[in-house]
């Protein structure tokens, strides 16, 4: 039943109405039954009253539209959302070093070098979080550095990338999706943390992907290991499987 | 007997009841006065108990003592988690607090088991917005590890809905339960939840705006509150570690602000929130940069994230959500979600707060050292990220005052008006607040408010 309609407001304030009146033709009912037809007449205009105020309160503001939202049954309950998974999660629990990754083809003609994903510390033992990643572009020389700084970074998945020479960002853009389906990642708010010979690069990936990466930390003389701690720490922490409503 | 108790209503319930029967008794024996006397008598007992359910559904008036006073500043609620030790509670600045800083020492410094934050309360006196209010801070039990000590953790600013104060969050919504069950469960990173006021005169509705001659709402919630954070907790004070959530008028509140301040939030959780103030914020600003619609289609997209979840049979927060979403570009990043029913009530807020924190967390940087400052992510950086909220001046002593809450009740006020909800649905449709009517400026209002902010309170507002 509607709690904000019309007719019932109307059948409430009709009621109030004849309640009231019935009252005042019944007052001076006689004899002994003069004092419960008065009070049982008042009490129930004044219910009937409030009940017709309340009403039309609720009308006015949408706050219970039916029966239903007093007893607070809303129809859906907040469920954990299913852990998730990685195909590569068994390699990526025993290879603390990294494990060499294989992209899409597209991007693979695109890059100087395999990829090399480091999990972080940890990785195996929190089965059911998802982490936070850092793509990093690192120039084949800077690579070894990223990848072993990469290996004591706590919460965050690192994928080491050397783009080829004249990559595009939208060359890089299927990464992401692989590396989604290969590793228990978060699918937003990653960072880049780059050599400065791809800061270009890297600006202009965010920029096309700005959900999906928040920052780009450029590596400076205090080195890759600055750089990726620095990147770590404006990214969220690893977490379980999220509440989520069914809709 | 709390004022917001069951028996309250009851009590005043029976009153009503006693009083007519009173009223039926004498009515024959007494005179004109005597008969006024007994129906008066009547009506207050009527009024006093719907007032009083009315007040348990908002918890406006969380106390017997607030009654005596509109002013929110005095509101003494009576669920605190008071410190283990007897001390006044206090709240661990850290140690590199700027010099001149009253650095409070970390209080109680036992170690809490997981799942056991704890809620303290504050007077938070803010000098740029001229507003001193009180403010629950819920600090997560990691906050009291020696591990936790050496951290600075990410920050949700939690707003209430109209009428109403925090109280709701706390007696009708649980968040205390609910943040420290996110947190045990790993669905939640520990966080610092704060828990503030957004009128100095619980009559007044800011929407969180800075009202034109009134309250600076605004500017305490995004200048003074993080400040005093930032001050007095051991928290980031960057935008990465900064997220709004807030509960019908709180809704608009949250994403408003996460809008309109992007340097300083990372995300905002809207449950059952609108699309505009519907309150005449002195400088038509309802109608442009305090208007959703209206700063999604003239003001580029700030790179935030906005949670914006609302019942289906709540047709104008249904409406005003299912207008804002489409408008939403990157980099501004929107999740939806909705449950079938629930209205405009807790019932609904209830079910959608625990995704909405969790959703929150996983989008909020991570405690950092607290040997290190938050600063932008790098150089070549972009708008998107991190950064700290700059150099803030000392402050004054955290004051601790008693701490720790309501179904939703939502009026809509301009100039102390009633404004209709098909006023304010209409408006939301065509993407304007609605008249006040022809209402006139309401002056006496205009000189109290005057009296309590002598000095013109510097704007935080950001077009």
């Amino acid at each position: 039943m509607s709690l904000t309609g019309l007719p019932l407001i109307l059948l409430t304030g009709v009621l109030s109405v004849l309640a009231a009146v019935a009252a005042v033709r019944l007052w001076h009912a006689a004899g002994r039954w003069r004092l419960p037809v008065r009070a049982t007449g008042l009490l129930l205009a004044e219910v009937l009253v409030l009940l017709t105020t309340g009403l039309i309160a609720n009308r006015v503001g949408g706050f219970y539209p039916s029966l239903r939202e007093l007893t607070g049954d809303v129809g859906a309950e907040a469920e954990i959302a299913p852990p998730p998974s990685g195909r590569l999660d068994g390699k990526l629990a025993v290879a603390p070093d990294g494990l060499p990754w294989t992209p899409p083809a597209g991007p693979a003609r695109r890059l100087a070098a395999p990829p090399t994903l480091v999990p972080p510390p940890g990785y195996g033992r929190l089965t059911g979080h998802a982490f936070p990643v850092i793509v990093a572009l690192a120039t084949d020389d800077q690579a070894p550095l990223i990848r072993a700084a990469a290996a004591s970074v706590p919460g965050v998945l690192t994928l080491v990338v050397t783009p080829s020479a004249g990559a595009v960002a939208a060359d890089l853009a299927e990464l992401t999706g692989q590396l989604e389906r290969d590793a228990r990642t978060t699918g937003h708010d990653w960072a880049i943390v780059t050599d400065r010979r791809f800061a270009p690069l890297a600006e202009q990936w965010r920029q096309l992907a700005p959900i999906r990466f928040r920052t780009v930390t450029v590596v400076d003389a205090a080195g890759p290991a600055t750089a990726l701690d620095s990147a770590a720490r404006h990214l969220p922490s690893p977490l379980a499987p999220p509440m989520m409503l069914p809709s | 007997m709390s004022i917001d108790s069951l028996t309250s209503v009851l009590t005043a319930l029976g009153t009503a009841v006693g009083a007519t029967a009173l009223l039926a008794h004498l009515w024959d024996q007494r005179r004109v006065f005597g008969r006024i006397l007994l129906v008066s008598a009547v009506l207050l007992a009527m009024t006093g108990a719907a007032a009083l359910q009315v007040n348990r559904l908002t918890a406006t008036y969380p106390t017997w003592a607030s009654l005596l006073s509109r002013s929110t500043g005095g509101d003494q609620p009576e669920t605190v988690d008071q410190p283990t030790n007897g001390s006044q509670p206090s709240i661990g600045a850290e140690p590199t607090a700027s010099a001149g800083s009253t650095a409070p020492a970390v209080p109680d410094s036992t170690p809490r088991p997981p799942g056991n934050g704890r809620m303290v309360r504050f007077a938070v006196a803010g000098r740029a917005s001229g507003l001193s209010m009180p403010m629950t801070v819920y600090l997560p039990s990691a906050y009291f590890t020696p591990q936790g000590g050496t951290l600075r953790f990410p920050v949700i600013e939690a707003l209430h809905g109209y009428p109403g104060t925090p109280e709701t969050w706390f007696r009708r919504m649980d968040v205390k339960r609910i943040l420290d069950r996110e947190i045990a469960a790993g669905r939640m990173a520990p966080t610092v939840v704060l828990f503030p006021y957004q009128t100095p005169d619980r009559l007044l509705d800011t929407e969180c705006t800075n009202l034109t001659g009134g309250p600076q709402a605004e500017t305490y919630l995004t200048v003074d509150v993080p400040r005093w954070a930032g001050e007095h907790l051991r928290v980031r004070t960057d935008r990465a570690g900064w997220a709004l959530i807030g509960y019908s008028a709180g809704a608009f509140c949250a994403m408003n602000l996460a809008l309109r301040h992007p340097d300083r939030y990372i995300a905002g959780a809207s449950l059952s929130g609108y699309a505009d103030p519907g309150i005449k914020v002195g400088d038509g600003s309802e109608k442009t940069t305090n208007n959703i619609v209206w700063r999604l289609t003239h003001r580029p997209p700030p790179p935030v994230s906005l949670y914006i979840a609302w019942a289906a049979n709540d047709p104008v927060v249904r409406r005003a959500s299912q207008r804002i979403v489409p408008l939403a570009k990157p980099p501004l990043a929107v999740t939806t979600a909705t449950v079938p029913h629930g209205g405009h009530t807790t019932a609904a807020w209830q079910k959608m707060e625990a995704p909405a924190f969790d959703w929150l967390s996983a989008r909020l940087a991570r405690a950092e050292p607290t040997a290190v400052r938050s600063r932008p992510a790098g150089a070549a950086a972009g708008a998107g990220s991190g950064g700290p909220l700059g150099v803030l001046p000392t402050a004054g002593p955290a004051v601790p005052v008693r701490s720790s809450s309501t179904r939703p009740f939502n009026f809509w006020y301009q100039n102390g008006q009633h404004i209709r909800p098909a006023d304010r649905a209409a408006a939301s449709a065509r993407g304007s607040p609605p008249s006040s009517s022809g209402s006139p400026p309401d002056t006496a209002r205009a000189s109290y408010l005057a009296a309590r902010h002598p000095r013109p309170p510097r704007s935080a507002a950001r077009v």
